[in-house]
């Protein structure tokens, strides 16, 4: 009754499995600190996400306090990043605006790669019918163009929606249903996690398909394992790496498409600032007043930027026979 | 390899053939106008011109516009209507009304009775008189339910019959009689001293009945595209409409019976981003804009072209309070509100260079600082005051502002709520900004509408009767089917009196004090005109309708603009 | 072969048909009431529930029919071409696409040929360069231009190239693909896909290059340029190919920002133009468009892998 030292043995000789990963792993982040534009990503990215969670404690300005005295100030001392239309200061409204965009992308890349997971292990696992349907479903999905999805959806639940919660407000007093940019968030949460599941699912499939019948997963399954067991202790470890490289580069990928439906006016609703409703409104005014366009639209990008070289860098490193050329 | 390659030469071969059928705004210039009998017979005759002295005026349309029915009396294509249609009579900016194609009137001394002659000179352009059937016809074509004109009410309510035909009951009116072929008597259901005012407009000028109205009383669908040759009444015709981009041509109408129009082409093309069209104007690709300000328009453009050096119009611009919505049904609610705002500040934000004035209150446009009520007062302490006594002040229902669309009105709408925020300490606001259009379903969800009002010519009770009056479309669906009998009698009792009478503008003045004390809208803008061309475009001016006034002296110095 | 596309369309057709029942039943219920939208404009209790006039309109526009009927009437309808009335403007939705299409279709082949004649030649160079500068310079530049969004690099070209330094004139609206009014839209609507095929070509060919019939062709002491050509480039097209079926269609459906910005009457304006107006048979219309288009591309693609591989020839035999 000792299956799973048995099959550590079977795998290896003389390491054990758990050592020999955590080798690996070391292994890979050794090859990632060597990669300059990673590293520098990394540090970007650190950078996010402190703003994100400390950023507007440490804003001297409220992102959404308007101050008509100081309106459409270029950059200044004061206002490092200048003032909007209605003298907002724009550098606190950005860096709110990376809190928006983080727990959207955060939450986007955690909820697509779970579904996304789960339906590709169970489609890999299992084949026949079910990785049929699974992956034909896969296919579709993949194939609708996920901002077309995103104006239908938005379009047709967000009034109901947002009406529901006024009720549930009014008969419950309760000030959470008051929150719209909750509404909203969750909106551009699932917009966006409906289209990204597909690539974590297909990647799962085929690495899974490729595990299924190594030795180690064959013994186990000859050992009468359950599958949940096989599924989640020999074939997902295996599999993570490459999720890991679609992770990065889902964050940049999640943060542009955020952006790009606020820009249609169907996602975050100003006054609450994201990227995308701050490069709208700069856009009116690009000749004028370009700093109004340029930080929101520089962060993103620069964002987006580190992001994928970041993924670059883990693909490099996880898949080390690629890096050998 | 050869397969590659072949793939890729059907790819471009694709890429050829699409871009031929997909580009049919791109053909146009070449093609023969397919509605200009004038211009092709004058060819063999009289050489053509080299195509460098044509002169040929761009004009920009802030939207696509798929229905360039003269018929619908709103959207930004009636912008364009005096070009091609002439109006029943022409008003301009300061007041004056010239013949049109009424070349004269009179009324009957209780002035319920009117008689319009229609001038003999007045054809279409196919050559045949407009004739009073004509005017008859296109009137109550306009009254049709189904026709969807927007301001028919302004023009034509009060004729004997008017209700039933807007109500869809009726396809005729019988206030409307043809006494001969250009002649017309107008009977009214109330003394009117003003009807020949509020009919003088591009906005109902006569179409040729029997090309536009079906058998069945309705308006015949797409009458109007140059593709089914309408016979216009205006100085230019159009020759070309593709309604999918947006573009229409206009050449000069030869029949016109005023003076001669002096371009010989004009374009409008359909171009949605603002910043682009003053980019496309900047560089002479357009030359008059009708696209709304931007923030940096007058940084770019200067004050000739925004058009503050003029003054304001009777249009004014309000965020009007629907007072069947709570808490807009609390007067406590309503007085905290609006006395929170600063129109002032809305104004500077939204116009930080004009046109126009910061809003006060809706007769002061017209009657002038001398005899006016006071304005609502912003007072930020009364306003906590009476939010206090406001029955939702701890289970505040969210506010939804509506009709903030434009760039202006978003600014304003962010103020608003901004104030309402630092004063009230009111956090929950949303904006509807695709409901530029309120229909009565619509008023169980908006308490806060932006949209203008006024009048197209200086008349007080006029305004009143527009905008806060229970029979206007104004009341009834932006303020929540508002009605209070005493404002309605003082409005209407007002309107039957001769404009020489000053009880006309007092009667109107104490409607108004009724009006404020209901705390029903929130002053934000007296317009000031748009005036939007660039220094090369001659002889261009607006009225109230936002017609350019003859249009037949709209002129281009070339050697000004840049190549 | 025509039993292979037979059994494609029978892998696609049900999936089109899926997501058209799901967007229709999200506008079915959340879309709001057709005849309100269609009178919208007018401030009239003509056209409300109750008043006999709306009750008639509704009857005749079959608005009283279950769900499914409905959606089976429409689907019924579209199948012959009729794709309703547009709620804003009354008019045919299908003549608004018909001319809105191939205007995006253009967009997308041309940009899609300037992706490929570009994308898959940079990609190849990198590779070649393993890790020297110009692969640095290639991947870098991809990734930069990959991560500025459309609509941030749409105003920038057009004040770059128009207002700077006034080379080309301001573009709005489409005159089609050979005209100067292209070149920024086109410039733009290339730009980020062409990243994807870039990254996409260089691995590929990295991949090829370790393969032994490239080694056995180099030590045969074949020109390089050969080795390239003759080798090493076909088998790099089959993923390639896969990755321009994406673009193609990220691109027919993605032109929704790009056509706002430069105002190009095709189907992503349309689609915003149904946003505005609550228009949703407008919409379920370029919705239904986008779908079949999609549908298309992949088909194109499916059927292309055995012309580029001719390993690939028996799939096309054989069953998927």
């Amino acid at each position: 009754m000792a299956p799973a030292s048995t099959i550590k043995k079977l795998t290896d000789d003389g390491v054990t499995a758990d050592e020999k990963a955590i080798g690996i792993w070391r292994d890979s982040f050794d090859r990632l600190l060597k990669n300059k534009m990673a590293v520098l990503s990394i540090a970007v990215v650190v950078i996010l996400f402190f703003f994100a969670i400390f950023g507007p404690y440490l804003t001297p300005y409220d992102f959404l306090k308007q101050d008509l005295s100081i309106r459409g100030q270029p950059p200044s001392a004061d206002h490092w990043l200048g003032t909007d239309n209605l003298g907002r200061d724009v550098l606190s409204r950005v860096i709110y605006g990376a809190r928006t965009a983080t727990l959207v992308s955060l939450l986007v890349v955690v909820l697509s790669s779970l579904i996304g997971v789960v339906v590709g292990s169970i489609s890999g696992y299992f084949g026949g019918k079910v990785d049929f349907f699974l992956m034909w479903f896969t296919d579709l999905n993949m194939a609708f163009p996920n901002l077309v999805l995103g104006v239908v959806l938005a379009v047709s639940l967000r009034p109901p929606l947002s009406r529901w919660m006024e009720q549930m407000y009014l008969s419950t007093l309760n000030p959470v249903f008051r929150q719209s940019s909750l509404l909203d968030l969750a909106l551009v949460i699932v917009v966006i996690v409906l289209v990204a599941w597909c690539p974590y699912a297909r990647l799962l499939r085929s690495q899974v398909m490729a595990v299924r019948n190594y030795n180690y997963v064959l013994a186990a399954r000859a050992l009468g394992l359950p599958t949940f067991t096989i599924v989640t202790k020999y074939i997902i470890p295996n599999a993570i790496g490459p999720v890991i490289v679609q992770m990065s580069a889902g964050m940049g990928s999640a943060m542009l498409t955020e952006s790009a439906l606020s820009f249609l006016g169907i996602g975050i609703q100003p006054p609450i600032p994201s990227w995308g409703n701050m490069i709208n409104e700069g856009l009116r005014q690009w000749t004028s007043a370009p700093h109004l366009l340029m930080a929101p639209a520089l962060v993103l990008g620069l964002m987006t930027v580190a992001f994928s070289f970041l993924g670059d860098g883990l693909n490099d490193a996880l898949n080390p026979r690629q890096w050998k050329g | 390899m050869r397969r590659i390659s072949s793939v890729l030469t059907v790819l471009l071969i694709a890429v050829f053939v699409l871009s031929a059928c997909g580009s049919p705004a791109a053909v146009p210039a070449e093609n023969p106008p397919t509605n200009a009998p004038a211009a092709t017979e004058a060819q063999p005759g009289q050489p053509a011109a080299p195509a460098a002295a044509e002169k040929i005026l761009t004009i920009i349309s802030p939207t696509v516009n798929k229905d360039l029915s003269p018929l619908r009396g709103g959207g930004t294509a009636v912008r364009f209507l005096s070009l091609w249609w002439a109006p029943t009579i022409q008003a301009d900016r300061t007041g004056n009304f010239t013949p049109a194609v009424f070349a004269s009137w009179s009324s009957s001394p209780d002035f319920k009775v009117w008689t319009f002659k229609i001038d003999p000179k007045a054809v279409f352009s196919d050559g045949s008189p407009i004739t009073a059937d004509d005017v008859k016809g296109t009137w109550e074509l306009s009254t049709q339910p189904l026709t969807k004109h927007q301001r028919v009410s302004l023009f034509l309510s009060g004729i004997v019959g008017y209700d039933e035909a807007v109500a869809g009951n009726a396809t005729t009116l019988p206030g409307i009689v043809v006494k001969d072929a250009s002649t017309l008597e107008i009977t009214l259901k109330a003394p009117d001293p003003v009807l020949f005012k509020r009919i003088a407009t591009n906005l109902i000028g006569p179409v040729k009945i029997s090309q536009a109205r079906g058998a069945d009383g309705q308006e015949v669908a797409d009458w109007w595209h140059a593709d089914n040759k309408p016979a216009v009444s205006g100085p230019y015709m159009p020759v070309l409409m593709d309604i999918n981009t947006g573009y229409s041509e206009y050449v000069p109408n030869p029949y016109w019976w005023g003076p001669k129009p002096k371009l010989d082409r004009i374009k409008i093309v359909a171009v949605e981003d603002g910043a682009t069209a003053a980019l496309m104007m900047q560089k002479g690709q357009a030359d008059i804009n009708f696209s709304n300000d931007l923030p940096t328009t007058f940084d770019q453009f200067g004050p000739e072209y925004v058009g503050t050096n003029e003054s304001p119009d009777f249009v004014i611009q309000v965020f009007w309070i629907n007072g069947s919505v709570p808490p807009m049904d609390d007067i406590n609610c309503r007085t905290a509100l609006v006395m929170a705002v600063n129109s002032d500040e809305m104004f500077k934000a939204s116009h930080p260079h004009g046109p126009g004035v910061a809003g006060t209150t809706l007769l002061k446009p017209i009657l002038g600082d001398k005899e006016t009520n006071q304005p609502p007062m912003n007072n930020p302490d009364d306003a906590r005051a009476a939010f206090a006594q406001c029955k939702y002040k701890d289970a505040m229902p969210k506010i939804y502002v509506a009709g903030t669309s434009n760039p202006q009105a978003e600014l304003a709408a962010q103020i608003l709520v901004e104030q309402w925020r630092q004063v009230l300490g009111i956090q929950e606001t949303e904006f509807v900004p695709a409901m530029d259009k309120l229909s009565v379903a619509d008023q169980g969800k908006v308490q806060v509408f932006r949209d203008d009002v006024g009048t197209r010519f200086a008349d007080a009770p006029t305004m009143l009767k527009n905008s806060v009056h229970s029979g206007s479309g104004n009341a009834q669906s932006k303020m929540g089917n508002y009605n209070n009998p005493d404002v309605d009698r003082l409005i209407d009792e007002a309107l039957m009196l001769d404009p020489t009478d000053p009880n006309r503008n007092l009667k109107a003045l104490e409607a108004e004090k009724l009006v404020m004390t209901d705390y029903v809208y929130i002053p934000w803008v007296a317009e000031g005109p748009m005036m939007h061309h660039m220094p090369w475009v001659l002889n261009f001016a607006k009225n109230y309708d936002w017609q350019i006034i003859d249009p037949w002296n709209l002129d281009l110095d070339l050697t000004k603009r840049p190549q | 072969m025509i039993r292979f596309i037979l059994l494609r369309l029978l892998r696609w057709l049900p999936g089109v048909l899926l997501l058209l029942l799901i967007v229709y039943a999200l506008m079915f219920y959340g879309g709001g009431d057709p005849i309100q939208i269609m009178f919208s404009r007018e401030a009239t209790d003509l056209f409300q529930p109750g008043n006999p006039r709306y009750e008639a309109l509704k009857d005749k526009m079959g608005l009283n029919r279950p769900f499914l009927v409905q959606f089976g009437d429409y689907v019924w309808k579209a199948a012959q071409g009729d794709l309703g009335l547009s709620l804003a403007d009354g008019r045919p939705v299908m003549e608004s696409i018909s001319a809105a299409f191939p205007i995006t279709l253009s967009i997308a082949l041309a940009a899609t040929a300037i992706i490929a004649l570009v994308g898959i030649p940079l990609g190849v160079i990198a590779a070649l360069n393993q890790n020297h500068w110009p692969d640095n310079l290639i991947l870098g530049g991809a990734l930069f231009f990959w991560g500025i969004p459309t609509f941030v690099i749409a105003p920038l070209l057009m004040v770059l190239l128009c207002l700077q330094f006034p080379i080309l004139p301001v573009p709005h609206g489409w005159t089609g693909v050979f005209t100067v009014n292209a070149i920024i839209p086109l410039t733009v609507a290339a730009i980020r896909p062409m990243a994807i095929v870039i990254r996409q070509a260089r691995s590929a060919v990295l991949d090829v290059l370790s393969e032994d019939y490239i080694r056995t062709a180099r030590a045969k002491g074949l020109p390089e340029w050969v080795t390239i050509t003759k080798h090493a480039l076909r088998p790099v097209l089959t993923p390639v190919v896969t990755q321009m079926g994406v673009v193609m269609t990220n691109l027919l459906a993605g032109s929704l920002l790009l056509e706002i910005v430069f105002g190009i009457p095709g189907i992503g304006r349309l689609i915003r133009d149904g946003i505005l107006n609550n228009d949703y048979s407008l919409l379920l219309g370029c919705v239904l468009v986008v779908l079949t288009m999609v549908t298309l591309t992949n088909l194109l693609v499916d059927i292309s892998y055995p012309l580029l591989d001719p390993r690939l020839k028996q799939a096309q035999r054989g069953d998927v």
